[in-house]
């Protein structure tokens, strides 16, 4: 009896603490949200310090101008490529990448490529979204290997939809569901002997948004 | 006693749990950033050409593209507004914070992207955010006829950089002061006054958030964990002592 008493005193105490501490935590959780919250639904400021966070910019859609089509006879991996590069602004690396290489292309053949000119990229073969994630937050559009024997232009996630483009047919965005885009993803680069899905990237400046207006 | 002990026990074993929980949560979410990359760094001898670096993540910051012709070296007065980006210390400091581009008439960017707001003017500056939005836009012509609207006007570059600092610092405050009304909270005091440096912006996102909640300091979870034990702890003392009348 003497024994079940202190027992129930022990587990009264701990919950005491427990809802005592739940409150403190509470209140000082509120005085955070209040300095960050309405931060996220802002724009960035020049100085980078109100707010912290950033909204970051739209995806960097190629003009149709600016896209590569399939060329000779099939070269979709370094037509995508190509549009990496142009979506940041290098057109000259691209005209470069164009004259030297065509023809299909696996990643070990992208990768060496880019050492032979000189090319920046960063790639993933193991479906890592969070490169996919950074390639669209960034503003970096990468060539993935999507469909069957195809390599395509992930531009970016936007609404919880992947937007491609295909170098088969330029000018026509292709949306694909998120969760349905990372399971077809991973599966199209294990056809390929990848354990994931496979995405490379060329890392430059990305290109600035089309201009727009603002409010003063 | 040996309940109340044992439960103690579990307590702190359960505190320990949830702060290991904490820090593999935030070491996974710092591994996503970490992609393979090659050819970004200079190769160590030694090492295998597969690396694993933390990629740029410089989404939130603004934009400079100086458009220029394509000889602009054989340009005078393109020459040395480009030059203005790399001498003046204010505006290499704006460009080493923004992606700064330079385009000439035929880059496909322009004649695709931006020529449709800055009009065939040559040179011209243009500095967006993130978003797009055009902070300034400008010639050393003033605005051609066939410009875009924007509301952000069509200036006429200075012909000095140090002009063009004291209009662009104009700006930029009035860009925050209307794009950036967020509640801040009281600022903490001040050790002392610290001088501005005249020739340096403030900075522009150059790190800008990583959406990741990397910062956390726990604090809540200790005072928990504290309050807890002290309870525990107290209950203990209490039922020892009582123990202690009645035997």
């Amino acid at each position: 009896m003497k024994r079940e008493q202190g027992f129930c005193d022990f587990v009264a105490a701990v919950a005491f603490g427990v809802v005592i501490a739940s409150l403190l935590m509470l209140l000082m959780g509120c005085e955070v949200r209040i300095e960050d919250t309405p931060c996220d639904q802002q724009q960035t400021c020049p100085d980078g310090r109100c707010p912290d966070k950033y909204n970051p910019g739209p995806v960097n859609r190629l003009e149709k101008a600016l896209q590569t089509e399939n060329y000779a006879g099939g070269s979709c991996a370094h037509a995508a490529t190509i549009d990496s590069l142009m979506a940041q602004g290098r057109a000259d690396l691209a005209a470069r990448w164009r004259a030297s290489y065509s023809g299909g292309a696996s990643l070990g053949t992208l990768r060496s490529a880019a050492d032979r000119l000189n090319v920046d990229y960063a790639y993933t073969s193991s479906g890592d979204m969070g490169f996919l994630d950074w390639c669209s937050r960034t503003r970096r559009p990468a060539c993935i290997f999507y469909y069957t024997r195809h390599a395509i232009t992930f531009v970016g996630f936007e609404g919880g939809m992947a937007i491609l483009l295909d170098n088969n047919k330029p000018g026509k965005e292709i949306r694909v569901g998120r969760a349905e885009f990372k399971r077809e993803w991973d599966a199209y680069g294990r056809s390929y002997g990848h354990t994931g899905g496979v995405a490379f990237a060329a890392v430059y400046s990305p290109a600035p948004p089309p201009p727009t207006s603002i409010s003063y | 006693m040996k309940t109340e002990r044992l439960f103690l026990i579990l307590a702190i074993a359960a505190v320990a749990l949830l702060a290991c929980f904490a820090g593999y949560e935030s070491q996974q979410a710092t591994d996503t950033l970490r992609v393979q990359v090659d050819g970004m760094v200079p190769a160590i001898s030694t090492a295998p050409r597969q690396r694993i670096i933390s990629l740029p993540d410089d989404g939130g910051a603004w934009h400079v593209s100086l458009i220029v012709n394509s000889d602009w070296r054989a340009r005078g007065e393109q020459r040395e507004l480009m030059s203005w980006f790399y001498s003046d210390p204010a505006l290499a400091s704006l460009r080493t914070q923004a992606h700064w581009h330079i385009y000439t008439t035929k880059s496909p960017i322009y004649t695709e992207r931006l020529k449709a707001s800055l009009g065939t003017a040559v040179p011209a500056l243009l500095i967006t955010n993130e978003q797009g939005k055009t902070v300034y836009r400008g010639s050393l012509r003033g605005q051609p006829a066939d410009a875009g609207p924007s509301t952000a006007g069509y200036a006429t570059i200075p012909g000095s950089p140090e002009e063009l600092v004291g209009t662009l610092r104009g700006l930029f405050q009035r860009f925050k002061e209307r794009n950036c009304p967020c509640p801040t909270p009281p600022a903490p005091p001040e050790p002392e006054p610290v001088e501005p440096d005249e020739n340096e912006f403030v900075p522009i996102n150059t790190q800008p958030d990583l959406g990741v909640d990397q910062e956390d300091d726990g604090a809540p979870w200790l005072l928990l964990a504290l309050v807890v034990i002290a309870s525990a702890g107290a209950s203990l003392w209490i039922n020892f002592r009582r123990d202690l009348n009645k035997g």
